[in-house]
């Protein structure tokens, strides 16, 4: 068998169709998420500064703009761990199964 | 991102400089880092048995583990610039210097997302093998080469002068001896090393920075009761802006150049050599996930504690006169601005931990300017002489002798560098580095992983329009038109041009693949099958070597 033939092979299983699919939608919708938070987060400090500046509580200085500051830091790397946990759990399984019918 | 960064280091470090505060020596410090120098010797020496083979020079032979590189990859992105230019820009202006924190981080989940899996799947020893896979190997390579060698030497320049300043400051070394210290120890731990020993210091170096930061940070909260409320408080009753740092200010009010900077910074990440360089160390796809993973946990947790060291060091050094130039309290901080996470670890830890920290300090640049002249000895051996110039013909072992003999040259040009730049306004090199990674390298990068229908000639020209509008609009920009060429006004008023220059690349990528209708054009994306498939699956990608 041809390195063509295993490509063309390969390109129509429906395997690995599914396989490009689910990687594709994982990994494009985490990346709109993390892009759509920062730049909320930039926009509302570009656009509306003074929400930022509110208070947390009556008798603290600190402004909700550092928990929101750190929760887009925190969000963006659980989101990291949520797309390994994916990769591992469902599109390896696929890959694998590609990789098995060629053989 | 270390480049970046030194743009508050460098601006603020020099008048300190000029100044002539030079430190007596700090005997701990010195003997901290000679510990560290001699511990990073040693495993140069025992990585040097392992640097036979070209793969175990460039790429540890593909056997470190997602976590270990993790930790590296990490260790490449945390210099001291942003140890020290981060907290200092916290300290200054508060929650911009938070913000600015964040755009740096984001970068690292996007790699995840858009990047790694695929990078490790069809990359060898260099990223340029990647562009090259299916378009003109001779071109493509020369492009990569250039767009790399750009950013490696700027980032260098940065790293050398930076290196300087600090060690002068810290350890009372004279300037130009320890540019040449550090430069000589980099040529040593490279050539002898290579990638085995690089990922070793690095890891070594990522785990000393993260483990003082951490140590100063909680010394810094034993003060406020653990309270994060309490140190603020404390912060804003010093600092004389008052409650205005705990909001936006102004760094971030204009949006066009708050979008610029951040599409630097987030895509600069995906071009940068050395970094990208580092998913090749790793065995297979999962571990290059786990890599990033790991890293950007670490950068995350390190930036977190940044902050928490920058307000510290309003609330703390604030109100105690010897920080601060003839004692004057809210004046200049002596040795500058940039002291201000080295003060601190004083503060809080006395001057056992000033001289860790700082010992850390001078570690971590070293670790750093390993990283890069590997990367750019690899551009000079793997793809200008053994593939451009010999197409190939030529053997493992002329191409490793290549390959060291460039990282003594790298060497000794980046130490060239740092001398003839002491003192000079280096602020734009950042930029510039930065730029052309994002401009340049990212989207030419992006698009031969992506879209089947990019061709060599839109590569090209994509490439190189990234490449010319990106130095073309940073020559422009008030950091370079106005500071070093003396106009009064910039012609570009923003000093990132990522994004112009960005979409720039991206369009005559565009334009000029759909025009090409050659046989070669053709041919070319009929072979984007067979790299989409090992993209994806990493059938046929790069195995590890038994090493």
């Amino acid at each position: 068998m041809s390195s063509n033939e295993v490509v063309e092979r390969i390109v129509a299983h429906p395997k690995f169709q599914q396989l490009v699919r689910t990687r594709s939608r994982i990994s494009w919708s985490m990346f709109f998420i993390v892009v759509t938070l920062y730049y909320l987060l930039m926009g509302t400090v570009a656009f509306f500064p003074e929400a930022l500046r509110t208070r947390i509580s009556e008798d603290s200085v600190v402004t909700i703009g550092w928990p929101l500051g750190a929760a887009v830091i925190v969000i963006s790397w659980l989101l990291t761990g949520l797309y390994i946990h994916k990769a591992n759990t469902e599109l390896e399984p696929l890959n694998e199964a590609v990789l098995k019918d060629l053989k | 991102m270390l480049a970046m960064l030194a743009l508050p280091l460098c601006a603020q470090a020099t008048p300190a400089m000029e100044a002539g505060t030079k430190q007596p020596l700090n005997m701990t410090a010195i003997a901290m880092f000679f510990v560290f120098v001699v511990s990073t010797l040693v495993i140069t020496y025992w990585a040097a048995r392992r640097s036979r083979s070209a793969s175990s020079f460039y790429t540890a032979g593909g056997g470190i583990t997602g976590f270990q590189n993790g930790l590296a990859v990490a260790g490449d992105y945390m210099s001291a610039a942003t140890l020290l230019g981060i907290t200092s820009l916290v300290y200054v202006r508060g929650y911009d210097g938070f913000l600015y924190a964040i755009s740096f981080f984001l970068g690292w989940p996007i790699l995840l997302f858009l990047m790694a899996e695929r990078l490790r799947n069809l990359g060898r020893f260099t990223f340029a093998d990647i562009i090259s896979y299916r378009l003109d190997p001779t071109l493509m390579r020369s492009m990569a080469a250039v767009g790399g060698l750009m950013v490696v030497f700027f980032y260098l320049i940065v790293q050398m002068v930076g290196a300087g300043e600090l060690i002068q400051l810290l350890f009372g070394l004279e300037y130009n001896v320890a540019v040449v210290v550090v430069g000589v120890l980099m040529m040593v731990y490279v050539t002898f090393g290579g990638m085995i020993a690089t990922t070793w210091v690095q890891i070594i170096k990522a785990s000393l920075l993260l483990l003082g930061g951490t140590i100063v940070a909680f010394l810094t909260l034993s003060h406020f009761d653990f309270n994060f409320g309490t140190l603020a408080a404390s912060a804003v009753a010093v600092h004389k802006s008052g409650a205005k740092i705990m909001g936006p200010g102004t760094l971030f009010a204009d949006p066009i150049s708050t979008l610029s900077l951040s599409l630097g910074a987030v895509f600069g990440l995906l071009g940068l050599p050395h970094i990208l360089m580092r998913f090749f160390t790793v065995p297979n796809a999962k571990a290059a996930r786990t890599s990033v993973f790991v890293a950007s946990g670490f950068v995350g947790y390190f930036f977190l504690l940044i902050c928490i060291l920058g307000l510290g060091g309003v609330a703390l050094l604030g109100t105690d006169p010897q920080y601060f130039v003839d004692g004057q309290l809210g004046g200049k901080l002596i040795g500058g601005n940039n002291m201000v996470a080295l003060h601190l670890a004083k503060a809080t830890g006395g001057n056992l931990l000033l001289g860790f920290l700082s010992a850390v300090a001078f570690a971590t640049i070293l670790a750093v300017v390993s990283g890069l002249a590997l990367a750019g000895a690899a551009a000079v051996s793997h793809d200008l002489y053994a593939n451009v110039w010999r197409k190939g013909r030529t053997t493992e072992k002329s191409e490793m002798r290549v390959s060291k003999i460039a990282t003594l040259c790298i060497g000794a040009v980046a130490i060239g560098l740092g001398i003839l730049f002491k003192g000079q306004n280096i602020a734009f090199l950042v930029a510039l580095a930065f730029g052309i990674a994002a401009s340049s390298n990212f989207p030419i990068l992006l698009l031969s992983m992506y879209w089947r229908g990019l061709t060599t000639r839109g590569a090209l020209t994509g490439g190189l329009a990234g490449l010319v509008s990106s130095v073309g609009l940073v020559i422009l920009s008030p950091a370079v038109w106005k500071m070093v060429l003396g106009n009064p006004v910039a012609i570009f008023p923003y000093d990132h041009p990522a994004l112009f220059s960005m979409p720039c690349a991206f369009l005559f990528a565009f334009i000029f693949s759909k025009l090409d209708n050659s046989a070669r054009g053709n041919a070319e994306r009929a072979k984007f099958d067979a790299q989409f498939v090992r993209s994806q699956t990493g059938l046929g990608a790069a195995q590890a070597s038994d090493h």
